[in-house]
């Protein structure tokens, strides 16, 4: 065979190309992590991992080489991407190598500095672990409604849970929150309202079966793009495959679009009750799955918006959680004004468009999965909404099935793993138990193994995370430690909170940050803890399909930074040396089953720790690996194994799991559809039916979590957002992600390419609001609102296209501090904040 | 022509991959990592400046008509970065279809 050279340079392109996915086959038969010997003498290592971004959560195999890393590309065996990536995943090398890595503890000497990266000096880590420790010590002795800790939905399981407990069992404080709260809390609620047990029913793999995609509020396309993929990917193997896109403005996730509905800010709520109304009052709802498993209630109504400080303690506020029964007919009475009609004058969609929605909601052959992410849930309605989308899939007996799902998209790699499961909020024990339940305070007692009685102390819920930053800004926090979040650019209402308005608060307060670049918040700190990144250390995610994966430890973190469950060992002993439990020491109490104080260091290595700890932590979903648990679990029905976890190996061997994973004939197997009867090798839930639920109901559903087994439907109606706008502030902002960088991009803005392909936040707006405002592109706008002000530049070209009248921002430039113009209003039973309907003025600079 | 192409390409693939399977070696591509850097012949390229709004008005099909495969030519514009083969359907190029999964190309190439 002749070959020229066009031929042989192609040849050999398509043969590194097929290489290249052979290369993949290697793990894909059980080679999933190991050393190798190239040609060239060095030695490379493929370990697992889990992507460090978005809740998508996506399995990576990590490369790398003497020490440092080579390549991230995605994991074929993981079932949530099957080998799939984004941008943002393959770049990920380049998130740990920026030059600005912090990698010794920095300490404050001038607090008249604070807001900048100046009046630092470097330390010790015993300085600055005994200035941390010792603020800590003194704040929580002195009086610990003054102290707190802000986690994140980015904080490794284990080291999730072992913050949790030394914060609930250590401390007694639940003066606890994670960053989580500004993006799941309200689907968290509305998971615990409607079905008693949090996380959706279905998986990612309900993309592939599906017949129709829902998006509510959600722009996959840039904020799950792998997700998306997936969803696009259904689409085109599938022309009849359709997709409705309701969203408050065009983006890429609508370009796949058969329809896109675009509506009025907050209008989502009529547009789901319109729907809702139309399938009950024409009975197309699923009468078997409604009689079987459903029963109706209505709740609190004209709560108000949580904008000022003393909300939670008003009578809306008071009140926002209560509900009663109610039937099907007055259900149905109470959708009735909801007709086309109406929704279509509060919401700006044609009535006809929301009928032909409804029409394929009451379409008995067709498969429906709703998606939503932080147009729902970043809503001065958010649970309403998530309640609102339930009650459609709930009457048309859509849920719970291959294809047939209701799922709200998480925002950060493990928001599910670790502040949902373990019990990072301010109201929650590990795994959906709450501090405000005597059994389940019991029930985590005993795996702790702490005196009947000991977490009486903290049954009260403590800071929710606005809480948390406004009571900052008034000067009633003394110490707040901060980790996998960077709150000065995150949180809302910045003006506020960062004391560029009259509350002055944060420059009093003692404020530590475990950080891996300088950022914001570390220009805030008063001590800065260089933290080991990502694959530095090994830990594990939880992802939005309730999947939880392990990362391997590949590489050495830089400098003398640390793992942070290091950090919170050191001190943890130092803040309670001296402590007793039960007439032990306090520390070793806790956690004296991995650290050994004295020598400073674990009892085993890192995957020894983990496992040791993650032992730990699954008892709480295994209760018969606790006597004392047990007993509870039992008399209390607490039905704990409903989330069972598996031995921690078998995440590493398996690539990640659902939960519950299910002991099947020596084989933990995942559980790809709960409450749905079926082989369990097949994915479904047949050991959680046997063991709790009841067989032969309709579709072979049983919500045996749910009370009395039957999920609530609750009306809940339109009510308009906190503010609208007026003469003075006549445009809605909205703020959201893109594609390339990942929050507050202090990682992802650190990566060239990443920085090239998206270097700055620009304003989007509708071209007829620029005409009227006598403004064009690459013009600098102030956006101001009744909380603050931030300058921006003005683009008509950039990824979204806004009606007339809405204004859009990225949140990730911290140049571009656009969270100083939101709104720190929050949904009343979330405390979610709502991040999407800010009003605002714009006038040129 | 394409034909011998995949013919040549696919023995060397299956050489290479059979080694792989068995040592659970690396992609071949690990050599031209430099010392210190972080850079691996595996990302995905960022699209070039010209090539600006063409996913968004055009889509995957009119990447494809370049740097995709058909009988005679692979890719199919002669400058163009060929699409490796995990980007076809069933991962055979010969199957001249872009894999559906891989068809929205910005979520890999970004717009440079």
């Amino acid at each position: 065979m002749e070959i020229s050279r066009r031929l042989f340079v192609k040849t050999t392109a398509v043969a590194l190309a097929s290489a290249a996915a052979a290369g993949t086959m290697s793990t894909m038969m059980g080679c999933s992590s190991g050393e190798v010997a190239p040609a060239d003498g060095g030695t490379t290592t493929k370990t697992l991992a889990v992507c460090r971004f978005c809740g998508c959560g996506c399995g990576v195999i990590v490369e790398s080489k003497d020490g440092k890393l080579i390549s991230v590309t995605g994991d074929p065996d993981n079932g949530s991407n099957r080998g799939l990536n984004c941008v943002k995943g393959y770049y990920l090398v380049g998130a740990l190598t920026g030059e600005d890595r912090l990698t010794k503890p920095l300490v404050r000497e001038d607090k008249n500095l604070k807001g900048t990266m100046e009046g630092f000096r470097e330390a010790t880590w015993e300085e600055a672990l005994d200035l941390v420790a010792s603020k800590l010590r003194e704040t929580w002795k002195n009086d610990k409604s003054r102290l707190a800790f802000w986690g994140s939905g980015q904080q490794p399981i284990v080291e999730g849970y072992c913050q949790a407990k030394f914060w609930k069992a250590g401390l007694l404080s639940n003066n606890i929150d994670p960053n989580a709260r500004l993006c799941m809390a309200s689907a968290v609620v509305g998971f615990m309202n409607v079905f008693q047990t949090d996380e959706p029913a279905g998986c990612y793999a309900d993309i592939d079966e599906t017949d129709v995609f829902v998006t509510w509020g959600a722009n996959m396309a840039e904020a799950h793009p792998m997700l998306y993929s997936r969803l696009t990917a259904r689409k085109l193997d599938n022309p009849d495959v359709l997709h409705y896109d309701l969203t408050t403005l065009v983006t890429r996730t609508s370009a796949t679009a058969t329809k896109v509905l675009r509506f009025n800010p907050g209008a989502d709520l009529a547009i789901a009750n319109a729907i809702a109304n139309y399938i009950v009052s024409n009975k197309l709802y699923d009468e078997a799955f409604v009689n079987d498993h459903l029963q109706f209630k209505q709740g609190t109504e004209n709560i108000g918006n949580a904008t000022a400080d003393d909300y939670d303690v008003t009578e809306p506020g008071n009140t926002v959680d209560a509900t009663t029964s109610i039937t099907l007919e007055e259900y149905a009475a109470r959708l009735a004004p909801y007709t086309f009609e109406y929704a279509s004058e509060i919401s700006g969609v044609p009535a006809a468009d929301i009928e032909e929605l409804a029409k394929v909601f009451a379409d008995p052959n067709k498969k429906v999965l709703s998606l939503w992410t932080m147009g729902v849930n970043q809503h001065n309605r958010g649970t309403w909404m998530n309640h609102c989308i339930y009650n459609i899939h709930l009457l048309t007996g859509k849920y719970a099935m291959p294809g047939n799902g209701a799922f709200s998209l998480t925002g950060q790699p493990t928001a599910c793993g670790t502040a949902r499961e373990v019990g990072t909020f301010c109201h929650r024990l590990p795994a959906d138990l709450v501090v405000a339940n005597e059994a389940h305070r019991r029930y985590s007692e005993a795996v702790w193994n702490l005196p009947e009685g000991y977490l009486d102390a903290i049954q009260k819920p403590g800071f929710h995370t606005v809480k948390m930053f406004r009571e900052l800004s008034k000067g009633n926090i003394d110490f707040l430690w901060s980790a996998h979040n960077n709150w000065a650019v995150s949180m809302p209402n910045l003006t506020r909170f960062l004391g560029r308005g009259d509350k002055q608060g944060i420059f009093d307060a003692f404020i530590c940050v475990s950080e891996v670049y300088p950022t914001l918040s570390t220009a805030y700190a008063d001590v800065v803890l260089p933290a080991a990144m990502w694959v530095e250390r090994e830990g594990a995610f939880g992802n939005g399909e309730r999947r939880t994966a392990i990362f391997e430890k590949a590489i050495d973190p830089p400098g003398e930074a640390k793992w942070d469950l290091w950090m919170l060992m050191e001190i943890a002993k130092r803040v309670l040396e001296g402590e007793t439990i039960d007439g032990v020491d306090a520390f070793d109490h806790l956690f004296g089953f991995i650290y050994d104080k004295e020598a400073g260091d674990f009892l085993g290595d890192q995957r020894e720790t983990c496992r040791t700890a993650w032992e730990e932590y699954r008892t709480f979903s295994n209760p018969w690996l606790n006597e004392r648990a047990n007993a509870i679990n039992e008399s209390a029905g607490l039905k704990m194994d409903a989330k069972q976890l598996a031995p921690y190996d078998v995440y590493l061997e398996k690539h990640g799991l659902l939960w519950p994973v299910r002991e099947v004939e020596g084989e933990w197997l995942e559980t790809s559809w709960r409450f749905c009867d079926g082989e369990q090798a097949d994915g479904f839930d047949q050991v959680g039916v046997a063991t709790h639920g009841s067989q032969d109901l309709a579709k072979g559903i049983s919500f045996y979590k749910s009370a009395n087994q039957r999920p609530s439907v609750v009306f809940r109606p339109w009510e308009p957002p906190a503010e609208t706008p007026s003469e003075e502030y006549p445009f809605w902002f909205c703020t959201g992600r893109l594609l390339e960088h990942w929050h507050t991009g202090s990682m992802t803005r650190r990566v060239a390419e990443l920085d090239r392909a998206l270097p700055e936040a620009l304003l989007d707006m509708n071209p007829a609001d620029c005409e009227k405002l006598g403004v064009v592109d690459g013009d600098m706008v102030r956006v101001k609102s009744r909380f603050g002000e931030v300058e921006i530049k003005v683009s008509t070209a950039g990824r979204t296209q806004p009606p007339e009248g809405l204004v859009f921002a990225p949140f990730f430039a911290e140049e571009t501090l656009v969270n100083l113009a939101v709104q720190d209003t929050y949904c009343p039973l979330s405390k979610e904040p709502d991040f999407k309907k800010t009003t605002v003025s714009i006038e040129k600079i | 022509m394409v034909k011998k192409t995949a013919i040549c390409a696919f023995t060397a693939a299956l050489a290479l991959s059979a080694a792989l399977a068995v040592g659970c070696a690396p992609a071949a591509s690990e050599e031209a990592v430099d010392e210190g850097a972080y850079v691996s012949d595996g990302l995905p390229g960022l699209m070039p400046e010209d090539h600006e709004g063409r996913f968004e008005t055009m889509g995957a099909e009119m990447c494809f008509t370049c740097h995709g495969a058909n009988e005679s030519a692979y890719p199919i514009l002669d400058t163009a970065q060929p699409l490796p083969a995990d980007h076809f359907a069933g991962g055979q190029i010969e199957s001249y279809e872009l894999d559906n999964a891989r068809a929205e190309c910005i979520t890999c190439h970004s717009q440079g």
